[in-house]
Formats: structure tokens, sequence, C-alpha cells
């Protein structure tokens, strides 16, 4: 581990070379993270017992099945990303902060977002504002597409769901976000399609959402299939003690 | 509203096409919406590019000239390989691919799909 610490400065970023053609987007993905939280997915590999040798093909960061090169194993991005975003990146909250953010919960209109607990995909994120006028005028006309209904749930929940002619059902995200295909609400496969080019995130939840309908079989012809993970669900947790039980605890914890 | 004679777009990639728009059309700018169910036609350009989103071209469906200059322009972009998706509004109905122009059709996108790819 102290091996790892020695690469790099806090102002380099951590690139790591790998052999597929599917990799050139995991290393844009790689060297674009923070530093701290690249060292944590280094670290934490590291900690499995696999040796690594940095800066040679060694570390797969894919999301394809696992396959063994020599000490090389196949990791799924999104595993390692999220633990590492999860210890590096997520600020601490201070007992006020956490208090504060409490009472807006409970403090009504809200959309109510019950956090990750989703168990095949990324989770239920609600959407922000649109950063740019191409994603207000993507968002515009989606919302004229898919009716208000749908555009509510859409705005909770930050994905679409769409049945096809052949009966799956299609859970879309915008931007890069990969597709879940379910079969009798099992998921059964994980589809990546993305819109070459700049595109505003919408754009491509668009596009997934057209070709579905229309061109199933283009669609699923196009994708790169990702491996399934079936984690176990977490039921959300949601604190509902009455506000002087939880402010007395968040001030003892304040005090210690 | 604005019209302008030509619009650039971008049809895969960094690859770009200009088609010439004539002034019986409208482009929107902006964020500007068409007006619903005032017999406006709509066509919106998934083209990205350096302002990403897409382009917004409009036209009456009751003024015979602007169905005409409405019809070129459906067929210069499919020429250039974009695929028509005819939409219905509200969730009314499903879109469909559009094989010809229709003059009825309310909101037309127009998909580049060699744009499309896997990730």
């Amino acid at each position: 581990m102290g091996t790892i610490d020695t690469y790099g400065t806090p102002d380099s970023s951590v690139y790591l070379n790998w052999g597929t053609s599917d990799t050139t987007t995991t290393s844009e993905y790689l060297t674009s993270a923070p530093l701290d939280m690249a060292r944590y997915m280094l670290l934490t590999k590291a900690s499995d017992s696999e040796t690594y040798t940095w800066g040679r093909n060694f570390y797969k960061v894919n999301q394809y099945a696992s396959s063994s090169v020599t000490t090389d194993t196949w990791r799924a991005w999104g595993d390692w990303a999220d633990s590492a975003y999860q210890k590096v990146l997520v600020p601490k909250i201070t007992p006020l902060a956490r208090m504060r953010e409490i009472l807006a919960s409970r403090r009504a209109p809200a959309f109510i977002v019950p956090g990750k607990q989703d168990i095949y995909d990324f989770g239920r994120k609600a959407l922000g504002p649109p950063k740019t006028d191409a994603e207000l005028r993507a968002r515009q006309t989606l919302r004229r597409v898919i009716g208000e209904d749908k555009w509510r749930l859409f705005c909770r929940n930050g994905f679409i769901s769409v049945t096809a002619p052949s009966g799956l059902v299609y859970q879309v995200y915008p931007a890069h976000g990969v597709t879940n295909v379910f079969d009798m609400g099992e998921c059964v496969e994980r589809l990546c399609v993305v819109l070459t080019g700049q595109f505003p995130p919408t754009d491509s939840l668009i596009m997934r959402y057209l070709m579905i309908l229309n061109n199933e079989d283009d669609f699923r012809s196009r994708a790169n299939t990702h491996t399934v993970y079936k984690k176990k669900a977490i039921a959300p947790q949601i604190d509902t003690r009455p506000l002087q039980l939880i402010f007395a605890e968040l001030r003892n914890q304040a005090v210690a | 509203m604005t019209v302008a004679t030509q619009l650039e777009i971008k049809v895969i990639g960094n690859a770009t096409h200009k088609f010439d728009i004539s002034n019986e059309l409208t482009i929107l700018e902006g964020t500007t919406e068409p007006e619903k169910g005032k017999g406006i036609g709509c066509f919106r350009v998934l083209c990205g590019g350096d302002d990403g989103g897409d382009k917004r071209i409009t036209w009456m469906s009751m003024v015979l000239e602007q169905i005409r200059e409405a019809k070129k322009l459906f067929n210069e972009l499919v020429r250039e390989g974009l695929v028509p998706y005819r939409v219905g509004l509200d969730g009314k109905q499903t879109s469909e691919v559009m094989t010809e122009f229709d003059p009825s059709a309310e909101e037309v996108i127009f998909l580049p799909v060699r744009a499309v790819a896997g990730g």
C-alpha cells in the first residue's frame, strides 16, 4: 500500500493503462477523478491481495465479466467508483447541518427521494436544474413527448420507463447512464448506448426512448452489454423519531 | 422568433451540413417553444455541437407554401442520414418512424442515428 503513495503528486492525474478496445471511456473517467478518489480505488484493489504493477497493462477497470491475465483481475467499475466516492468525497455532515437536513425533509412540498436503495441501477436521484440552455431545450422536448405524468416521475426518479413492443421494460437514464432491461420485474440486461458528440444529457434519453419504441432490435444491436449485478437491497433509513430526541442525540454527539 | 436562411447542423461527430432554410419557415431561438394546438408543426433536429441541444424549425400546417418548404427540408434531412420520428404530444401516442412527410404531424424529432453507438 505504501507504494501507491509514492506515485504522482497531489496535483497529478492517476493514469491506468490497459489493452482492450473499450477502455478509453474508463480512462477518461479515472483520469478525471479526483486524485484521492482514484488513489482510494487503487488502495482498495491492492488490499485484495492482488499484485499490481504501476504503469503497465495490469489493472483492468471494466464492466465485462471477470477473467484473469497473469496477475490481473477484472473488476466492475461501478462498484469501485461508488465505494471510493463514499469514502473519500462524501462530505462529513455536522450535527447542525444534519438537523437542518431533517427539518428540510419534513417540510412540504418536496420530492421524497428514498436514496440508493434500488437493486440494479445507480439509484434514484431527483432531477436537478438544467445546466445549459441546450439541456433546457432537450427537457422541454422530452416533456412534450412523454406527457406531464411521466415527466413528474422523471423529475423525481431521474429515469423513465419504456415498454417496448417486445414486452421488455427499459429503464432509461439520461447522459451516459446504462439502460436496465426488465423482464417480468427481473433485471435481465444492462445496455449502454450513447450519442457520440456533444449532446445534452436529455437528448441521449430521447434517443434511447425513440429507438426502443421504434427500432428495438437496432437499439440492442448497437448496445454494449454490461453485467447485471444483484446487490442486496437496502431499505431507506428515514428517521421518523420526534425532533426533540434527534436534537438531543445530535447535541450529545457534538459535545462528545 | 427569427428567420435564418442557412442552418448549420452537425449530422454526425464533427461533420456538418448546411441546410437552406426558406424564409417561409421559422427557426425558434433559445428556449422558445412552438405554440400547441394552433396548427403549427415543428421539426426538432438533434444535432449536438458547441451549444448542443436541438434546432427547432416550425411551419404552419395550413399554409401551402410553408408545407412545401417543410417537405423539402424534411427530405433533405432524411437524405443526410437523420431519421424522422413522429411523436405525439403529452404522451397521447407513441412515436413512429416517418417514411414520408406528413403535414399534419405536429412534432417530428430528427435523430442522427449514425451518431448512436455502444458505450
